[in-house]
């Protein structure tokens, strides 16, 4: 079974194309690197999978089905989940707070009304649960955004996980944090169970290239290549994008 | 645990001290109180959008107004019966809310007050333009108080002040019970990011949606109470003076906060009572207070109290 099936893909943005007839297939357990220049077209395209904007034309099929034109929502009911590359939680709200809106989505009684929320056992236990095992338990009352940006960046993904995705799509989980954060949050993600397929945009190589098999390059909306990621590192067209930008390109991992 | 035991104990002595006033107090202040009440009801259900969902509506009175309307007309021609009366003024409001928050719900922000402002002064225009059956702006008078059957009539000025209190004290058990579920969650969620809520899964749409026709019937409850006091409805009961008025008493107080609501309508209340006898500005002084609020205490008088009482807490 493929896990997501983009099928020549195509988004205007007026006088700008931002994708262009992409199309892309991923299986069910592969980890695929989406990786591209600024203004790529990686976030669109994250952003057209999930359903935040439509495409112009093409498909998109998760789990075999046409998801083409269900609201975003209605994918996370099938299994999607994604980050944001710029952080996007409940900033005011408290940790356990965040937890607890992603777990009562994970629970089922997300527009319950008959009882307060602190009392369903359901919804405790596995914010109990997700806060311990993610190491977020003592900071459970502080508002996020008295947080550090690093936890911040954990907790983004923390919600994605909390939904008990079968698909997840990271937008840049590791932009902005320091050596030792990184690699924090690139062994979080190495150490995601096997059967969770997962799409990242990232633009660490030695990140990239640590956590997945496959590797999609875009440019300028175009698909540039697309294989296991030995053979895209020795493509010489995608050297020579990287070459002209600033990102650094096939150091030795 | 035991912090709630203790709001619990004071919200009961609250009640109690409530149930207790008609005893000391003057009846032109009792009727005082009885206004404070179900304005706090009519902030606290706006609250429910503006506060919890972040959905600033200028249009409020609608509700209010035509549950009033509903209530007046129906109860010379169709029925006495008090619980039909509230029952069906508050499905008129209810069916009101479900229509504009169909039209409504296609905007954020400016563009959201001013069609719920809009949509408010349909109705209101409505009331002047049906004049054979809402006599404009003589609007309609003689109402009875509600006819319950219980032991008690509401014709009393105390009994019904009791009645007014124990319906305000419901329905507020019943919005604290909904902003504390878990739907209550997702609705400050949509406030706070509505982008992340949906991909979590919840159709935010219907979160907004829910909570527009709940804070449209909770609004409507307020507009029936009113009637059965003040007897008398008018287009005053659907004006943006209203709407107005409800948006300044739930800022005043503090809104997303509980209480802050039903402190914001005391002090609007108390203050109008003193002002209109001095002068005729009302208005006027209703607009210096907004400025001030909105300069000096943001948060409100009860919010700015909370947050500097949990930062001393915090030390
Ligand atoms: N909502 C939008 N409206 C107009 N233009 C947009 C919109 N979203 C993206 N774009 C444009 O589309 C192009 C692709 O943007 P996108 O965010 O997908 O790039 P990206 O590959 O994620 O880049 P980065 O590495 O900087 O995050 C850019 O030129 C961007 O300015
Ligand atoms: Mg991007």
């Amino acid at each position: 079974m493929n896990a997501l099936v983009v099928d020549q893909v195509s988004r205007r943005f007026e006088g700008l194309q931002a994708l262009n007839r992409v199309s892309l297939t991923v299986q069910v357990g592969e980890r695929r690197a989406i990786i591209g220049p600024n203004g790529a077209g990686k976030t669109t395209l994250f952003n057209i999978i999930n359903g935040t904007l439509r495409p112009t034309t093409g498909r998109i099929l998760l789990f075999d089905r046409d998801v083409t034109r269900l609201a975003p929502h209605r994918r996370t009911h099938l299994g999607l989940a994604r980050t944001f590359q710029i952080s996007a939680l409940f900033p005011r709200l408290s940790v356990y707070e965040n937890v607890r809106l992603a777990a009562q989505a994970a629970t089922g009684g997300r527009y319950a009304m008959h009882r307060p929320a602190a009392t369903l056992g359901a919804i405790q236990r596995l914010c109990e649960d997700t806060l311990k095992k993610w190491d977020l338990w003592h900071l459970r009352r502080e508002a996020v955004r008295t947080l550090s940006y690093g936890d911040q960046r954990r907790i983004e993904i923390v919600l994605a996980l909390a939904t008990n995705p079968r698909l997840l799509l990271l937008d840049e989980p590791t932009a902005g944090l320091s050596l030792a954060e990184t690699q924090q949050v690139s062994s979080i993600i190495q150490a995601l169970h096997r059967q969770l397929t997962i799409l990242l945009i990232e633009h660490d190589m030695d990140v990239t290239f640590e956590l997945v098999d496959q590797v999609t390059v875009l440019h300028l909306g175009n698909l540039l290549a697309d294989g296991p990621q030995e053979e895209v590192r020795r493509d010489p067209r995608v050297a020579e994008i990287y070459l002209g930008s600033a990102t650094e390109w096939g150091k030795p991992c | 645990m035991r912090q709630r035991t203790r709001r619990t104990a004071m919200a009961l002595g609250g009640f109690l001290l409530l149930l207790l006033l008609p005893a000391v107090l003057p009846s032109f202040y009792l009727g005082l109180v009885t206004e404070v009440l179900i304005f706090g009801l009519f902030a606290m259900s706006l609250n429910l959008l503006l506060g919890y969902g972040g959905l600033p509506s200028l249009g409020h009175a609608a509700y209010f107004g035509v549950a009033g309307y509903t209530v007046a007309l129906l109860s010379f021609t169709v029925t006495q019966n008090g619980w039909l009366l509230i029952f069906l003024g508050l499905a008129m409001a209810g069916v009101t809310a479900a229509l504009f928050g169909l039209l409504a719900l296609r905007t954020r922000g400016d563009y959201f007050l001013m069609i719920t402002l809009a949509l408010g002064e349909v109705l209101w225009g409505l009331a002047f333009k049906l004049r054979s059956l809402t006599h404009a702006e003589d609007g309609i008078s003689g109402v009875a108080r509600p006819v319950l059957n219980l032991p008690w009539s509401f014709e009393d000025d105390v009994a019904f002040y009791v009645f007014v209190l124990v319906s305000v004290t419901l329905a507020t058990l019943l919005l604290i019970l909904i902003i504390e579920s878990p739907f209550g969650k997702a609705v400050v969620g949509v406030r706070e990011n509505e982008a992340r809520l949906q991909v979590l899964g919840y159709n935010v749409w219907l979160c907004r949606y829910l909570a527009f026709v709940l804070a449209g019937l909770f609004g409507g409850l307020a507009g029936i109470l009113f009637i059965f006091y003040n007897r008398f409805v008018s287009p005053a009961d659907l004006s943006v003076i209203l709407s107005a008025k409800a948006l300044l008493m739930v800022i005043l107080g503090g809104a997303g906060t509980l209480a802050g609501p039903m402190i914001g309508a005391a002090l609007l209340v108390f203050i109008e009572n003193e002002v209109s006898s001095l002068t005729e500005r009302w208005l006027l002084i209703l607009g210096l207070i907004y400025v001030v609020v909105v300069m000096f205490i943001p948060a409100g008088v009860y919010g700015g109290l909370k947050a500097k009482l949990q930062r001393r807490s915090a030390v």
